[in-house]
């Protein structure tokens, strides 16, 4: 296969879920009705061939290809300053590529029955499309700005997809949080891009000397390098739910069983230590980034581990299970284990996306199980009980129960705190406007125009509001 | 130098103002759309026509005669005629009876008229009307809440300072008059600590009006260039911090808002204040990352705000304090605001990705800790438009009986989005 066809594909790993979800878009935009049938046929068919394409290239760099790099422009440039659309397909991407191609194109494909005649059936195609798209432009991106494009795009969708069945309340609110989570860490990626380009005045990768994977460019000054690779674990916390900002996982499962197979048992929490096997060149060097994210994914595997074992529905802890295995591979990402993770990290997402699509018969499985032997099930897991003495399981249960007391923390202590003074000061802003606004005037009855009058002392009831653990830590008036 | 096309634009928003005024709802609707539409026709189709950009008359002497303005300028006729149709074509009618959609047409003359004549004087007179306009508007309105006075508290000194600004740098103190300019714009873009009339004023006064006035500043912009080079390092690198401190805080005080006009107020605060650190910024690529940003915000805060406006007019007073929206019902408006939203903060696929990239990079060298706050300013500012999309179209099972878009806001909303989206895959910065 000559070079130029090798790029054309591996272009068309991106372009063609991307075209899938403008085609979606534009169609649902005017309100044009397609059927189911269609709908399907489109995302799936992307997908499968997106997933050839990468295949086909994947195969190619077994058989001892050299890395397939591909351009699509400048997309925008000033001064010395450009935002580059490189892919790179390497040992490490295309596998990955071809995975996350084929398991859409699955899940697409076993939705068509799944969702038939939801009132959702074009949107979930739409938001599949663009997660797709999302999560392969992270996958192969060559400059650290697409793989930002893409991970912005991947946790929109994945937000959207929770809040699918938006009629009812808590979806809403669960895809809210898992997006303000992914939008707190987005930020560690958007600085981490800024300080590479600044500090290396690039960040595109380069083709390794001995034909490896491709590479990004590190810093000089080895403080640099510890601070992207700080910041790039910041971000890859939030996709990856990793303790303490994990708390989305579970709740995230209100989704559609299809998309949380594919989101947050294979692709979603996946792209975090991918992202950081993507640029372990960066921060390979200084030991306390390695150190950090051994710290992090150990913390996060023992955390999920025990929180998993309290959880009563097949969804959470299929979650926890999830979380608790992405720590373990972050914890292999942050001792250079580089094939294990790699391995670990396709294995996991196989099983637990198979493993999550099979859960809603599963309890149905059971209860035949159960008749079919005449008493319960036994237990699992007895050798653990009989490692950890009693008053430390009784500990060890409050605090599975509780989740680890991070969700409560984070919403009373770190986001609440910050939402009540802030609140106090708008109050005080806005007393302050309605005195200029007033003095020397005859009092009147302030009339609403459109609006309620929040944002005043007296408006106590809306414009006090606080934010509490209550209810699952969610944003409460 | 006098432009032709924005003269023209001027001339026709005049015209269609004064039937307008006169009509009766619906009429005045109509007309203002079909103004609105010529406008935009215009201000897109011209540039297409190589004699036109090409023309220049250089007589009477000292004067140059332009068809289109150059530069930046020129794309600034372009967003505000957008922004315009927009405005006309989503006001509720109940909230925008003839005579303030008249006024509105008034206000973007006021804009447009910026670009036809460049020049210091009738800037500073153009200025003052349009704050004047506003004001006429409100105590109109005058409902007790005293509105108006709090808006003079605030425009009449940044009138009377942008004028003494003029004045001076006419009079060869050029410094001393860019700082008292500086001020005046300061107050005018509702930066910290001369903010306290925003916050209420968008949440009393009729968003089509908000978004219009909101548009004025943006022919300022075309003078920030020359105002950032009378300025001398320290006032420019103060008004930089000025306006990031100014994008933080409002970010801050946006995403807990329980209402959504005040919540879009600090958003509309925060986006202002990014563009003011960008071009005080003095990097070019800063400065091309605030431009770009602002042409983008123009269009997708306009968009945003005025779906807000169409879905406040359809279901009554809204909260952000527990989800109650059902988005089955209404798809377009929906779709509308969350793209317009996430345009606004510069998500990827659209023009506003480019800008807030450019300006977030632009500043890493000049200012090497404060980008970072600027890049948690537009983390938090997508976290309030996700909180607004997902209170206000989501989580209830009831249909309030509100219906989609009416043809005129989707063509108007079309055109935009459409706008943004083809801006986000071509950005024009090159």
């Amino acid at each position: 296969m000559n070079a130029d066809a090798q790029r054309y594909l591996l272009l068309s790993v991106v372009a063609l879920p991307l075209g899938a979800f403008v085609f979606l878009g534009v169609l649902a935009w005017w309100g044009r009705r397609r059927t189911e049938r269609t709908v399907s046929a489109v995302v799936v068919s992307a997908f499968g061939l997106a997933a050839a394409s990468a295949l086909v290239l994947a195969c190619a760099a077994a058989g001892g290809a050299p890395v397939v790099t591909a351009s699509a422009g400048t997309w925008f440039e000033v001064g010395g300053y450009g935002f580059h659309l490189v892919f790179a397909g390497d040992g490490l991407s295309l596998p990955f590529a071809a995975l996350a191609a084929l398991l859409c194109s699955l899940i697409g494909a076993f939705s068509h029955r799944y969702l038939h005649r939801e009132p959702g059936h074009l949107r979930f195609y739409l938001l599949l499309a663009l997660f797709g798209a999302g999560a392969q432009l992270v996958v192969l991106a060559g400059a650290l700005e697409c793989a930002f494009a893409g991970w912005e795009l991947a946790g929109l969708a994945s937000a959207l997809l929770i809040a699918f069945f938006h009629e009812r309340r808590r979806p809403v609110e669960h895809g809210l949080r898992a997006f303000l989570t992914y939008r707190a860490c987005d930020v560690g990626l958007l600085a981490a891009v800024v300080w590479l380009h600044h500090t290396t005045g690039a960040s595109t990768v380069v083709v390794a000397p001995d034909g490896g994977p491709v590479v990004f460019r590190p810093p000089a000054d080895p403080r640099d390098a510890a601070l992207i690779g700080l910041a790039l674990l910041w971000a890859s916390m939030g996709k990856a739910a990793q303790v303490p900002l994990g708390g989305w996982l579970p709740r995230a499962m209100e989704g559609p069983t299809p998309s949380s197979a594919v989101f947050y048992g294979a692709l979603s929490v996946s792209l975090g230590p991918y992202l950081l096997l993507r640029t372990e060149s960066i921060w390979a060097g200084p030991s306390a980034v390695g150190a950090a994210i051994i710290a992090v994914g150990a913390l996060t595997a023992v955390h999920a581990t025990v929180v998993g074992r309290a959880q009563t529905d097949i969804k959470s802890a299929l979650a926890y299970a999830s979380m608790t295995q992405i720590g373990v591979i972050m914890v292999e990402v942050g001792l250079g284990l580089r094939h294990l993770a790699v391995v670990h990290l396709i294995a996991h997402a196989v099983l637990r996306s198979a493993q999550i699509l099979r859960s809603p018969s599963l309890i149905h499985d059971h209860h035949r199980l159960e008749q079919a032997i005449g008493r319960p099930l036994p237990r699992t897991g007895r050798h653990l009980e009989r490692l950890v003495p009693r008053t430390a399981q009784l500990w060890l249960y409050r605090y599975a129960l509780e989740r680890g007391y991070f969700d409560a923390w984070l919403t009373d202590h770190v986001v609440g705190g910050l939402v009540r003074l802030v609140r106090r000061v708008d109050a005080l802003d806005d007393r302050w406007a309605r005195w200029l606004g007033t003095a020397g005037a005859p009092a009147a009855p302030v009339p609403v125009l459109g609006t309620e009058p929040t944002g005043h002392p007296e408006g106590a009831e809306t414009a006090s509001g606080t934010v509490t653990a209550a209810g699952g830590g969610e944003w409460r008036p | 130098m006098i432009a032709l096309a924005p003269s023209l634009v001027t001339a026709l928003l005049l015209c269609a103002s004064s039937v307008v005024a006169r009509a009766d709802p619906h009429t005045a609707r109509r007309v203002a759309v079909y103004c609105a539409s010529a406008t935009a026709v215009l201000s897109i189709g011209l540039p297409l026509i190589p004699a036109v950009t090409s023309f220049a008359l250089r007589w009477p002497p000292g004067l140059t005669v332009v068809v289109l303005p150059d530069g930046t300028a020129r794309n600034v006729l372009v967003t505000t005629c957008a922004a315009g149709l927009l405005v006309v074509a989503m006001s509720p009618l109940a909230s925008h009876p003839p005579a303030t959609l008249a006024r509105i047409l008034r206000i973007l003359a006021v804009s447009t008229g910026y670009l036809a004549v460049r020049h210091a004087v009738p800037a500073a007179v153009l200025w003052a009307l349009s704050a004047w306009l506003v004001w006429s508007e409100l105590r109109e309105r005058d409902e007790g809440d005293g509105l108006h006075r709090l808006f003079a508290a605030y425009h009449l000194p940044s009138v009377l300072l942008f004028g003494a600004g003029t004045a001076l740098t006419a009079i060869g103190a050029p410094t001393v008059g860019a700082v008292a300019m500086a001020l005046g714009v300061l107050i005018r873009f509702a930066a910290l600590p001369v903010h306290g009339w925003y916050p209420r004023f968008v949440e009393r006064a009729p968003l089509g009006l908000v978004v219009a006035f909101g548009a004025v500043p943006i022919g300022m912009l075309t003078h920030l260039d020359s105002l950032t080079a009378w300025l001398p390092a320290p006032p420019a690198h103060g008004l930089a911090l000025i306006g990031g401190l100014t994008a933080v805080v409002a970010a801050l005080f946006g995403v807990v808002q329980n209402a959504p006009r005040r919540a879009l107020a600090y958003l509309r605060m925060s986006q202002m204040g990014l563009i003011v650190f960008g071009v005080g910024g003095e990097s070019p690529i800063s400065v091309s990352g605030a431009v770009l940003t602002w042409q983008v915000s123009v269009l997708a805060l306009s968009g945003f705000t005025m779906t807000l406006a169409a879905l406040e007019a359809r279901r009554g007073p809204l909260t952000l304090a527990t989800p109650g929206g059902n988005l089955t019902h209404t798809p377009q408006l929906a779709g509308a605001f969350l793209l317009c939203g996430l345009a606004t903060v510069g998500f990827p696929l659209s023009g506003g990705f480019a800008g807030e990239h450019l300006l977030v990079h632009g500043s890493v060298a000049r200012f090497p800790l404060f980008w970072i706050a600027l890049t948690v300013a537009v983390g938090i500012n997508g976290m309030t438009v996700m909180r607004c999309f997902f209170a206000l179209f989501g989580g209830s099972r009831t249909h309030h009986g509100e219906r989609d878009l009416l043809p005129v806001e989707a063509y108007a909303l079309t055109l935009v989005v459409g706008a943004l989206l083809i801006g986000g895959v071509l950005p024009g910065v090159h």
